[in-house]
């Protein structure tokens, strides 16, 4: 999947997480977590499996994450990457 | 738990709500705003947050709900409003004594002064912003180059001598062009103006400002030419942002300025540069305006020639290729456009 523009998903309750996604050259994330300090890597490693999925080369992604699980953060990802990108 | 209301600038009821609210905790409700969120729990008003555009703003939440996630709501939820209108980079001003508030939402500080802050968040970066025009304007990291902000509306004869006189005296120069489009002559006519104006100067750059210098984020009231206690503030927080980011990316040691004898926001913006930028390691400069037959030339004094039709008056002041601008097809509607505005 290629992006094409910029998109976000979900929100910034509690147990949720905020995702913005935007065209960029390479994969870019930034995490900002609540819980960084346990958690970062599994965050990680989360987003990465979903851009794999999708075959995501080049994006930025953003999170602000408010202690979201790990399907959440699968579905939030999922959902902002559909939005900004274009089925090859 | 809260019931939400969203409301857009033509309800009436909800907008006197919130700024009722506000009141109490002697904020303000904004001219401007386009859309409020108000929160309610059993229909008593807990909450409240605006925007306009895409600075968010009058923010303010009953004491007893204060930690619940309301101030997280009310962000989520303008947050998808400016999603919905494609906006996906987005400010907040703060008062100072709010900082840990907002910095453990989606925000991240731009800059702070002794009483404000600038948050931004969602996708951008001032620093990647910057990066990114450093690398498109080709700007060879060795050289130290000098900067001028103007909003050259229009292009004198006075903007002319002080790019003039920093080309002279410095490697490179930097003109940065107001990009907010709320002057008489429009954004892109100034800065097409500027850059006819200085074709002969090899090693000067004309770019628009961005949004990081008086801009709505950084200097809300300085394009209404409202003079309050809240200048100071402004102009201080624009000057730091100047310092910290633009200095140190693109390479700037020096800024001109202009004396301003006539107005006081500017002269204002002007003290602030001096007493900050230092600080910064960058130098001042202040050139002294210089004077026509008609007296010390100015922007609004050109504008005011031009409403009352008077146009002999404007050789002295402009140099030939402003008054070529006037003429042309663009030109000409926005000396139309003067003339049928109330204000100068």
């Amino acid at each position: 999947m290629k992006i094409i523009k910029s998109s976000s998903s979900g929100s910034l309750e509690s147990n949720d997480l905020l995702v913005f996604v935007s065209p960029n050259s390479g994969v870019k994330i930034e995490i900002d977590s609540i819980v960084k300090l346990q958690f970062e890597k599994s965050i990680y490693e989360t987003i990465l499996k979903v851009l794999e999925e999708f075959e995501v080369k080049d994006v930025c992604i953003k999170i602000e994450d408010k202690g979201a699980l790990d399907f959440a953060i699968f579905a939030r990802v999922k959902t902002a990457l559909l939005r900004a990108g274009e089925e090859k | 738990m809260f019931e939400i209301k969203i409301a857009y600038d033509f309800d009436k009821i909800e907008r006197n709500n919130a700024k009722a609210f506000l009141n109490h905790f002697e904020l303000e409700y904004e001219e401007g705003i386009d859309t409020t969120i108000n929160l309610y729990i059993n229909s008593e008003l807990v909450g409240t947050g605006s925007k306009e555009k895409d600075v968010f703003k009058c923010f303010a939440i009953a004491k007893s709900i204060q930690g619940s996630g309301a101030l997280s709501k009310l962000l989520s939820i303008l947050q998808s409003e400016c999603n919905q209108n494609s906006i996906f980079h987005f400010f907040l001003f703060s008062k100072i004594e709010n900082l840990d508030v907002f910095e453990k939402t989606l925000f991240q500080e731009v800059a702070h002064t002794e009483r404000v802050v600038l948050f931004e968040g969602g996708i951008g970066r001032i620093e990647s912003i910057l990066k990114a025009l450093a690398s498109k304007l080709e700007l060879n990291s060795h050289v130290k180059r000098s900067a001028i902000v103007m909003n050259c509306n229009p292009f004198t004869k006075g903007h002319r001598y002080l790019i003039e006189t920093a080309s002279q005296e410095s490697e490179e120069v930097i003109v940065f062009v107001l990009e907010e489009d709320l002057s008489l002559f429009d954004t892109q006519s100034r800065f097409e103006m500027v850059k006819l104006g200085v074709e002969d100067l090899k090693n000067v750059k004309v770019i628009l400002s961005g949004e990081y210098i008086i801009s709505s984020k950084t200097f809300p009231t300085y394009f209404l030419k409202k003079n309050d206690d809240m200048t100071q503030v402004y102009t201080n927080l624009d000057v730091t942002i100047f310092g910290k980011y633009f200095c140190e990316i693109l390479g700037i040691d020096k800024r001109y300025i202009g004396t301003e004898p006539n107005c006081n926001i500017t002269e204002c913006y002007n003290l602030s540069i001096q007493n900050l930028l230092p600080q910064f390691g960058v130098e001042v400069k202040v050139l002294k305006r210089i004077e026509s037959a008609e007296g010390v030339i100015s922007a609004s004094k050109v504008r005011e020639y031009i409403k009352k039709s008077e146009y002999e008056k404007l050789s002295d002041m402009l140099p030939e290729s402003t008054i070529k601008f006037l003429q042309s097809e663009k030109g000409r509607r926005c000396v139309e456009k003067i003339q049928k505005n109330s204000k100068s």
